[in-house]
């Protein structure tokens, strides 16, 4: 095929189109008026409504007593299914280098399962599928289609009555990541200034009922953004969609080492929104009580409950998790390995956190 | 012939008794009106109307009678081929910045997918540029072409944003060519480890595909419909002018003979020639405007045919749109994206894999999902060592699955290449739009009503 002479008039028209051309591709005004192109979002990205219902989190500190004897079927069945959240840079992620789930709750599932055969690899016995935040892998828990829950899930009262809780094995709070400016200092410089802004938190999770009955001392509202994922919200925040990411601190600490643009709050919230018990020091920006555990069906998960919470009761997982805070949750806060709480076995807990001694500093 | 048409003005009718004066003056209107000489007047007014919309029609169904044919189906197929070919190159590109992000950055083909999606990406600029060159006379099309780059530009912000947090790539593997500019004073990039990189790069990707398939490829589909819609609009817009054509002239010269016989009967002369002489001219009209159209019923005979064929192309292309939008899927669902289920389930509602039961000679658009089911979704959840990185290889361009996937669209192509020789025979079947003689036929019109005027004066006076 020959290729046709640019004639002057082609060379006009060539020209002339250029210019439309860059004229839409640098946003001004194009020959035709084009509609405006709509900025890109995640899929499922939408606004939530706000409600009048500020009470937080009813936590659960309290699970079934443990019980040294392995689940049967877990054992038959020769493999242990783990749904996590592959969005988590500290607690749970893909790594395409090592080909493997890495993070906080793959170490401590990896501790499950070395107790569960103690004489195999834990990685050959383990499976994860990832599954959406918050309660939106209860239905995958239903179906069977996972045995535990191990995302970054907090337990709450509410979810108590869908899913039976292990012991808590993390202590954490809700707070804020914001765009951090070129000096360091972030944007907003805590929630009681995010009134009005749009603040983004994961569908379906306990961070994103926080925000939409938030209100400021000024009696301001945030404007609860919801996303299928919390790294979602990260993708809005960087894109000036929205002003702050919400969601536990443990989960934050990790988008700001994907994001260095971004950074925690550093002011702490007005003292009848703090909630700092389970905080190490005076630094705390916390305005929720967030126990984790993990979650299991509620009739079929009675057995591996109890084993989980024997396992998390040794002296080894203990170990295990101080080095596995160690090495993804070295900046977070808490005050250690908590301890269980008094053991019940009625389901839901009649008192799901009675007041426990805390460890030292 | 006694008068029955009021010549006597009806001055001996006895005045109403009592009454306003316009209820009075209503009925001797009415009789002025009956008078021959305001028929005359009448009939002439009426003449020159109906001449004057047989020119109206004559001038303006020319653009109908001549876009009808092969020139307006040679348009129409002419910018549709663009839009066919921006919807492929956006959905190349597509396919392209998901493979990006399969790889860890420090692997070597990381780069020549990214050089691979920029080619693609080049390739869609270049030709939205030649068509907004060929556009500069249609304000609509050109609209939507700006409509599609500015999408373009947003969609490339987002995949370069990935690529940024993804982390740097060696300029001289891709070419020495940047694909994307330097991140902005506020953005920072680089840090926390290449594994929590990776997912982050990961979500921008995947709101890129979203963009691209909610956004980018439904204009670009938007497009390719305006285009055919030109094709089947001329053949309604033309429907009214043909029958405007052929009605108007007709009632004109019905019109004129009414009046010859009514003048002749009334007069009791011989026959008006200006009333002949624009008969006659309304009949040339008539024959010019016939001649004008002559082509129309062969063409309106095979336009069913090709809007069937045009119909087919669009499902070939919407069908090679899904094939690479799966494929897209399933780079997704491998990488790091923080929802593989969402896009297995986004693959299997574009029905692409073939049943089970194809038999010896399977449908070639579509794919042997065996691989995918056994070695790709599942991978990650896969204890075999080394899992995750045979299915990257089964994927991409070497691998079984990817070689399917470009058979698939090998077979597409060749589909959609025996689709457009299939259009372009039919249009090249349509008869050659005729000479319009809508010009000559308004000035003949133009004569004839003169001759009315001056036929009907010529009574009129004898009357005065």
């Amino acid at each position: 095929m020959t290729t046709p002479r640019r004639t002057p008039a082609r060379r006009a028209r060539r020209r002339a189109a250029s210019l439309a051309l860059l004229a839409a591709l640098t946003g001004c005004a194009a020959p035709a008026t084009p509609t405006p192109a709509p900025p890109a979002r995640p899929p499922g990205v939408a606004t939530a409504p706000t409600t009048d219902a500020t009470g937080g989190v009813c936590p659960v500190r309290r699970s079934l007593p443990p019980d040294p004897t392995p689940p049967r079927r877990i054992l038959d069945r020769g493999e242990l299914v783990a749904g996590v959240d592959p969005s988590d840079a500290t607690m749970s992620h893909w790594d395409a280098s090592t080909q493997r789930f890495e993070g906080f709750n793959i170490e401590l599932m990896l501790a499950v399962a070395r107790a569960l055969w103690p004489s195999d690899d834990p990685r050959r016995r383990l499976t994860f599928k990832a599954v959406p935040p918050g309660q939106g892998a209860f239905t995958m828990l239903d179906r069977g289609e996972i045995d535990v829950v191990a995302t970054s899930l907090t337990a709450s009262c509410e979810r108590a009555r869908r899913v039976l809780f292990s012991n808590d094995y993390l202590d954490s709070g809700q707070t804020v990541l914001v765009r951090r400016h070129p000096d360091g200092t972030p944007e907003f410089a805590g929630m009681e200034q995010l009134g009005g802004r749009r603040v983004c938190a994961a569908a379906n999770t306990t961070s994103l009922a926080m925000i939409a009955g938030y209100r400021t001392a000024g009696g301001l509202r945030p404007v609860p953004v919801h996303a299928p994922h919390p790294v979602d919200c990260l993708v809005l925040l960087r894109q000036g969609q929205v002003d702050g990411v919400s969601t536990d601190d443990n989960i934050l600490l990790g988008f700001t080492q994907m994001a260095p643009d971004t950074t925690l709050v550093t002011e702490a919230p007005r003292p009848e929104r703090r909630s700092c018990v389970h905080h190490r020091d005076e630094n705390c920006t916390w305005f929720t009580d967030e126990p984790h555990a993990f979650a299991f069906h509620l009739t079929d998960g009675r057995d591996l409950v109890a084993f989980v919470n024997h396992v998390l009761a040794q002296p080894r997982t203990a170990k295990v998790w101080q080095e596995a805070h160690d090495r993804w949750l070295a900046g977070h806060r808490d005050r250690g390995m908590p301890s269980p709480g008094p053991a019940t076995t009625a389901w839901p807990p009649p008192d799901p956190a009675p007041a426990t001694p805390r460890p030292a500093d | 012939m006694a008068s029955h048409t009021g010549d006597d003005s009806g001055a001996d009718r006895p005045a109403p008794a009592a009454g306003p004066a316009r209820v009075r003056d209503a009925p001797r209107l009415r009789d002025a009106l009956r008078t021959t000489p305001a028929l005359i007047v009448l009939s002439g007014a009426v003449l020159v109307a109906a001449l004057a919309a047989t020119a109206t029609v004559a001038v303006q169904s020319r653009a109908s009678a001549t876009t009808l044919g092969e020139r307006s189906a040679a348009t129409a197929v002419g910018t549709s081929t663009t839009a066919r070919e921006i919807y492929r190159g956006l959905a190349d590109a597509d396919v392209a910045a998901s493979a990006v992000f399969l790889l860890p950055p420090a692997e070597d083909r990381r780069a020549s997918l990214v050089t691979a999606y920029d080619a693609s990406v080049h390739e869609v600029e270049r030709t939205l540029t030649d068509s907004m060159g060929n556009a500069v006379g249609d304000p609509d099309r050109l609209t939507r072409l700006a409509t599609i780059a500015a999408r373009l530009k947003v969609y490339r912000d987002v995949v370069c944003a990935a690529l940024r947090v993804a982390g740097p790539l060696p300029a001289a593997g891709t070419g020495n060519r940047r694909p994307c500019p330097s991140a902005g004073s506020a953005e920072q990039t680089g840090a926390g480890s290449p594994a929590a990189r990776a997912v982050l790069a990961s979500a921008y990707a995947r709101e890129a595909s979203h963009y691209m398939s909610t956004e980018l490829l439904t204009a670009a589909q938007a497009l390719w419909n305006y285009d055919t819609r030109l094709l089947l609009d001329a053949r309604a817009d033309a429907r009214p002018w043909l029958a405007a054509s052929v009605l108007a002239p007709l009632a004109t010269l019905a019109a004129l003979v009414v009046v010859q016989v009514w003048l002749r009967r009334r007069t009791r002369r011989r026959l008006n020639a200006g009333l002949l002489l624009a008969s006659l001219g309304t009949t040339a009209v008539l024959a010019m405007l016939a001649s004008s159209w002559w082509h129309w019923p062969d063409a309106d005979r095979g336009f069913p045919e090709l809007e069937r064929a045009i119909d087919a192309q669009s499902a070939t292309q919407q069908r090679l749109g899904a094939l690479l939008a799966g494929r897209a899927d399933v780079y997704l669902g491998l990488g790091a994206s923080v929802d593989p289920a969402g896009h297995k389930a986004a693959f299997d509602s574009r029905d692409l894999c073939r049943p089970p039961a194809a038999g010896p000679a399977p449908p070639g658009d579509r794919i042997d999902c065996t691989a995918l089911e056994e070695t790709v979704w599942p991978a990650r959840q896969s204890k075999a060592p080394d899992a995750f990185r045979g299915a990257v290889d089964t994927v991409l361009g070497g691998g079984s699955a990817g070689r399917a996937f470009v058979a698939a669209e090998t077979h597409l192509l060749t589909e959609l290449t025996t689709r457009n020789e299939e259009v372009s025979r039919m249009v090249a079947g349509l008869p050659e739009a005729r000479r319009h003689l809508g010009g000559a036929a308004a000035w003949v019109t133009l004569l004839a009503a003169a001759a009315v005027v001056a036929g009907l004066r010529r009574r009129y006076r004898e009357y005065q």
